[in-house]
């Protein structure tokens, strides 16, 4: 992995994080922000967000081909979906292991990005799969014995 | 047409001129230019807005312009692909003497593929949220100027791009209404994994 490769990952997952930390206060998903302050989950996205591309822009030349170690569109694409994919990762965990104890977790089972205004999202995931898991199809018992009824 | 590629060059011309006059401009500029600034911040909105809304049917509008702008944008670049086979112009700064503040790219000048993959997302994001949309257009037209600017498109070149590029996803937009309920079994199945 050439180096313009790795910095533009590291980028894509710092702002990412940072990007998840904003948007999960401003819609008030509970399950996903790190901290219960809105106002610091914000603080610490945009830090990321800032960290990343100051880090990014400021550690090497950018303005590079793609032959000469710069990253063509399709490449970036493809780095980009990686990378927001592992910030989205960390993010999960990181809020399900700072939540367990602070969110009530879901009475009903709910889906959607909804059910992460109460619940971390293995808290959520394990309400929903458990109710698939309870209405599963049963297998009738069949009788043993052979005998029939008088 | 001679007139219309003289009012082209001219205004290239114009914009490159003002090249070394302020440093500050040139910084900015090497800036917006770059590969990585204008798309990755697109990119970014497009995969906040994915999460973002306070009420489900809010979020759900956000997550079907996303799934817009992300086609749109595919749909885009494959037709430039193709069209690069038929079309091919040569970029300005082989042909007129120009600051250049950019490397020199090989492929044709027109369209701006730049001002494509802007264009196409700004107008997925704009379907789902028309404030997001305008910040959007505007990043992508700033990433188009940028590039006349740096003297590497000519200001057609970018035009023909903006308007590939939102016609492209005006295009997908019609075409995932007709293959419903296809998108929406999409959506279903991330929200059965609360990832939408």
């Amino acid at each position: 992995m050439g180096k313009t490769t790795m910095d533009y990952f590291i980028l894509v997952v710092l702002a990412s994080f940072g990007v998840l930390q904003v948007v999960a206060a401003y819609s008030r998903l509970r399950g996903l922000m790190l901290f219960q302050r809105s106002l610091l989950c914000v603080i610490l996205g945009l830090g990321f967000v800032a960290l990343g591309f100051l880090w990014f822009f400021g550690s090497g030349p950018r303005n590079l081909p793609d032959t000469q170690g710069g990253l063509d569109g399709n490449r970036q694409s493809a780095l980009f979906a990686e990378g927001a994919a592992v910030a989205l990762v960390a993010t999960l965990i990181l809020s399900s292991l700072v939540n367990r104890h602070r969110l009530p977790g879901l009475g009903v089972v709910q889906w959607g990005l909804e059910a992460l205004k109460e619940a971390t999202y293995f808290q959520a995931l394990g309400t929903g799969v458990g109710r698939l898991w309870r209405q599963r199809p049963k297998r009738t018992q069949r009788s043993s014995s052979g005998s029939m009824a008088g | 047409m001679a007139t219309a590629a003289q009012a082209d060059a001219a205004v290239l011309l114009w914009l490159n001129g003002w090249v070394g006059r302020f440093p500050w401009l040139d910084t900015a500029a090497r800036l917006v230019v770059s590969d990585y600034l204008v798309p990755v911040l697109l990119s970014l909105l497009l995969f906040g807005m994915w999460f973002a809304g306070r009420e489900p049917t809010l979020r759900e509008r956000h997550q079907r312009a996303v799934l817009r702008a992300i086609i749109g944008m595919g749909f885009a670049s494959l037709v430039v692909l193709i069209a690069n086979h038929y079309v091919f112009r040569p970029r300005p700064f082989t042909q007129y003497e120009l600051q250049l503040l950019f490397y020199m790219p090989t492929d044709s000048s027109f369209p701006s593929n730049p001002a494509v993959v802007g264009f196409a997302m700004a107008t997925g994001i704009w379907t789902g949220n028309r404030s997001l949309g305008l910040v959007a257009f505007l990043g992508a037209g700033l990433w188009g100027l940028s590039r006349v600017y740096a003297g590497v498109s000519y200001p057609s070149d970018v035009v023909a791009g903006a308007l590939l590029g939102m016609a492209a996803t005006l295009l997908v937009s019609g075409a995932l209404a007709t293959i419903e309920p296809l998108p929406t079994l999409v959506l279903r199945l991330a929200q059965r994994f609360h990832l939408a």
